[in-house]
C-alpha cells in the first residue's frame, strides 16, 4: 500500500462512455500488483468530492499502470478532461487478487460491464502463459465493446439488445462452454445481478471460480467499515464482526464462489 | 519552534491535532501510508460490550463537500479489543484515546471498566452519546442534560483518566448538553459528531443508505460544528475539542479561535490518511511565519461584532 503522484501519460475514449487511463506511477507498478487489486483515484483536488474513486487494475506495462474506466458520475465524468502530461494521486495497489487455479483446470472469465478491467489483465497473463481459456464480455450494447469477438482465441461477446455478439446475457454462453468442456474454473466481475446468475451456474453445474464485486466505500484500506457485502454461510453469532459481512476493500474485491449471498 | 502542546484536563498532550473516532481504525491500520507518531492523539473507533457487524449495506454515499455514514458503531467488542490493540498501543508514541459505546448506562460503564482495569498507556475515555446510526443508544443519550449527566457521574467515579463526552449537533441548544456534562464531571467535550442526513437516487428512485438517514461529515458541516464549537467555548470553563470538516491549516486556525483546545480530523483521513501529519508539519511554519509563541494562545481569540 503506496500512495504516489502519478504522471498521467494517457486519457482516451475506447468506446461509449468508456475511457482508457494510463498513468506513471513507478512505486505502485513494481509493488507486484496482481489482477483483481485496485488503486484510490484522486481526482478532485477541490473537496467538493471529498472521496477518492476506485479503480480494478486493468494492467501494467513496465512502470505504467493502466485503468479502464466508465464515465457515470461527477467524478468519473471529470476524471475524462484530465490530460496527458498532469498528475494525478493514486493509492495502491488495494485488496486481495484473483488466484490462478491448480493445473488442469480451464479458467473461463466472464465480465460484464466495467467488470471487464481486471479479468482483461488476467487475460493477457494466461494468454503470455500459453494457459488454454475463455474470456466472456457482456455489454448493454455493441458501442459499449472495444474487444473483437475471436473464436480461434475464445473470446465471446454478448450484448442485451443484441446489436452486437450473441443476443442476451453471458450465461447462456457460459453454459455452452460447460457443456462442451471438462473442468473449467470460472473468474467473474461484473454486475451483482450477474454475478448471482454466474454463482447461481456455477452452483448447478458444480463448478468452483473467484468472483470480484463492488460496493460503496469511503477509503478502500480498512478504516471506514463502509464497502460491506453479505456472506453466504454466516455463522449464527449474537454478536460477531466480520462473519456476517465481509469488506470488500480487504477481504475480497475477490471472493470465492459460494462465499457472498447476493440480493 | 513554537509550543504546540496542549493540556486537556491533566493530560498534556504534544500537539492539538488528533483523529476522529471512526475514521482512523483503532491506529494500526494505516502505518504503511503514516507516520502516526506526529499526531497528538489518535481516538479509536467507538468499543462496545459486544462485538458488532453494523448495518447491512449500502452504508456510505459521497455527497457534495461530504459523506453520509451508517456504519452502526461495527467494531471487535471490548475483550478483542484489549486482547489486540491495547498491546499495540505500548509500541505507539502518540497518545490513544479510546472511545466507548453503548446502549445502556450500564453498558457504557461496563466496557469502561474492563478497559480501566487492564494495564495500559491509554490517556483516557471519549463517550460517544451521538451516534445516530443506532436505534438503541447513541444519540439518545447524547440529546437529553439528565442521562448525560446521569452517564457521565457514574463513569466519572471509575477512573482517574481523561473523560471527553462527544456531544451531538442535533439538539435544540447544544450547551445544555455540554453544562451537563462538566457539571458532572467531565474533564472536556468534543464537538460535534456527525449530522442526520439522506440521500435519494433520482434515477432509481431508492435511498442510497439503508437505514435511509446516517450521519452527514466532511467539509459541508464545518459551519455548524465552528457554531456549536464557539457556543459550548463560550459557555464552559472545561476544554472543548474541535471536529467537523478539518482538511487544512486554515480550519485548525478557525476552529482554535472559534474556541476548540484540539481538533479532530475525520472524514479528510479517508481521502488522505497521512492529512494528520502533513497539518501537524504545516502548523509549525504557520507558527514561525506569524510568530506565534504557543499556539494555545488562539484559543477563543475569534474577534466577534458584539
Ligand atoms: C473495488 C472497486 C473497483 C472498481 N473498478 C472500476 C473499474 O475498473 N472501472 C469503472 O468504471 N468503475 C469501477 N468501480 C466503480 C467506480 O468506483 C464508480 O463508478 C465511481 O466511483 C463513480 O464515481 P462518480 O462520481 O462518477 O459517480 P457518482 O456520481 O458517485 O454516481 C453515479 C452513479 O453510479 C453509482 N455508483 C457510484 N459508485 C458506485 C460503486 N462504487 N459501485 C456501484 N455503483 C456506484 C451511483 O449509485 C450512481 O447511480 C469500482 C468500484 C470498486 C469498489
Ligand atoms: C465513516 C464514519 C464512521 C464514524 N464512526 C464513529 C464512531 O464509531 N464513533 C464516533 O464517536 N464518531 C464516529 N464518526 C464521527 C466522526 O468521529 C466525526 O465526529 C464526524 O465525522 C465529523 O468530523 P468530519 O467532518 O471531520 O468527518 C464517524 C464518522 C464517519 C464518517
Amino acid at each position: 500500500m503506496i500512495t504516489e503522484t502519478g504522471l498521467i501519460t494517457s486519457n482516451r475514449c475506447i468506446a461509449r462512455n468508456l475511457w482508457r487511463l494510463e498513468i506513471e506511477v513507478p512505486e505502485i507498478a513494481y509493488a507486484q500488483s496482481q489482477p483483481g487489486q485496485f488503486i484510490e483515484i484522486l481526482v478532485d483536488v477541490t473537496w467538493e468530492r471529498p472521496l477518492r474513486c476506485p479503480m480494478s487494475i486493468a494492467g501494467i506495462q513496465d512502470n505504467r499502470l493502466s485503468i479502464i474506466y466508465k464515465t457515470i458520475g461527477i467524478s468519473t465524468h471529470s476524471l475524462a478532461t484530465k490530460q496527458s502530461g498532469e498528475t494525478i494521486s493514486i493509492i495502491g495497489p488495494l485488496g486481495n487478487s484473483f488466484s490462478i487455479a491448480g493445473a488442469g483446470s480451464i479458467p473461463v472469465l466472464v465480465a460484464g460491464g466495467v467488470g471487464l478491467p481486471p479479468l482483461l489483465w488476467l487475460h493477457q497473463i494466461l494468454t503470455k502463459q500459453n494457459i488454454t481459456h475463455y474470456l466472456v464480455i457482456g455489454a448493454q450494447t455493441g458501442e459499449e465493446h472495444f474487444v473483437k469477438t475471436d473464436q480461434h482465441k475464445n473470446i465471446y461477446l454478448t450484448t442485451d439488445d443484441g446489436s452486437l455478439g450473441r443476443h442476451g446475457t453471458v450465461i447462456p454462453v457460459v453454459e455452452s462452454i460447460i457443456d462442451k468442456t471438462n473442468n473449467i474454473y470460472i473468474y467473474a466481475c461484473g454486475p451483482e445481478a450477474m454475478l448471482a446468475a454466474v454463482q447461481d451456474t456455477a452452483f448447478e453445474h458444480n463448478i468452483g471460480g473467484q468472483l470480484s464485486t463492488e460496493s460503496y466505500m469511503a477509503c478502500g484500506f480498512g478504516i471506514c467499515q463502509g464497502c460491506v457485502v453479505k456472506r453466504r454461510d454466516f455463522k449464527q453469532a449474537d454478536h460477531s464482526y466480520n462473519l456476517r459481512y465481509a469488506l470488500v476493500c480487504q477481504d475480497g474485491p475477490v471472493f470465492n464462489m459460494g462465499e457472498l449471498y447476493f440480493g | 519552534m513554537a509550543d504546540l502542546s496542549v493540556k486537556i484536563g491533566s493530560v498534556d498532550f504534544k500537539n492539538p491535532i488528533f483523529t476522529a473516532s471512526g475514521t482512523f481504525g483503532y491506529g494500526t491500520e494505516v502505518s504503511d501510508l503514516t507516520d502516526i507518531s506526529a499526531l497528538g492523539a489518535i481516538i479509536t473507533k467507538s468499543i462496545t460490550l459486544h462485538s458488532r457487524e453494523g448495518n447491512p449495506p449500502p452504508r456510505i454515499v459521497e455527497t457534495t463537500g461530504g459523506m453520509i455514514n451508517s456504519i452502526g458503531l461495527a467494531n471487535i467488542g471490548v475483550d478483542q479489543f484489549i486482547a489486540e490493540m491495547l498491546p499495540a498501543y505500548k509500541f505507539f508514541e502518540t497518545a490513544v484515546i479510546v472511545n466507548i459505546a453503548g446502549s445502556t448506562v450500564e453498558e457504557y460503564c461496563q466496557v469502561l471498566k474492563i478497559i480501566d482495569a487492564v494495564s495500559s498507556n491509554i490517556a483516557g475515555y471519549e463517550i460517544n452519546i451521538s451516534c445516530p446510526n443506532v436505534k438503541e443508544g447513541g444519540m439518545a443519550f447524547g440529546v437529553s442534560a439528565d442521562t448525560t449527566a446521569r452517564l457521565t457521574e457514574r463513569l466519572r467515579k471509575l477512573t482517574e483518566r481523561l473523560i471527553i463526552l462527544k456531544l451531538s449537533p442535533n439538539v435544540t441548544d447544544i450547551t445544555v448538553i455540554g453544562k451537563a456534562a462538566q457539571e458532572a464531571g467531565a474533564d472536556a467535550v468534543s464537538a460535534i459528531n456527525t449530522l442526520v442526513g439522506m440521500s435519494i437516487n433520482h434515477l432509481s428512485r431508492e435511498s442510497n443508505i439503508f437505514t435511509t438517514y446516517g450521519g452527514l461529515s466532511g467539509p459541508a458541516i464545518k459551519p455548524i460544528a465552528l457554531a456549536c464549537v464557539h457556543k459550548l467555548a463560550s459557555s464552559l470553563e472545561i476544554p472543548v475539542l474541535g471536529i467537523g470538516g478539518i482538511t487544512a491549516i486554515p480550519d485548525v486556525v478557525e476552529f482554535t479561535l472559534a474556541g476548540a483546545t484540539a481538533i479532530q480530523i475525520g472524514t479528510a483521513n479517508f481521502r488522505d490518511p497521512d492529512i494528520g501529519r502533513k497539518i501537524v508539519f504545516d502548523l509549525v511554519e504557520y507558527c514561525k511565519q506569524d510568530k506565534i509563541e504557543s499556539f494555545d494562545s488562539l484559543i477563543g481569540q475569534v474577534r466577534v461584532f458584539q
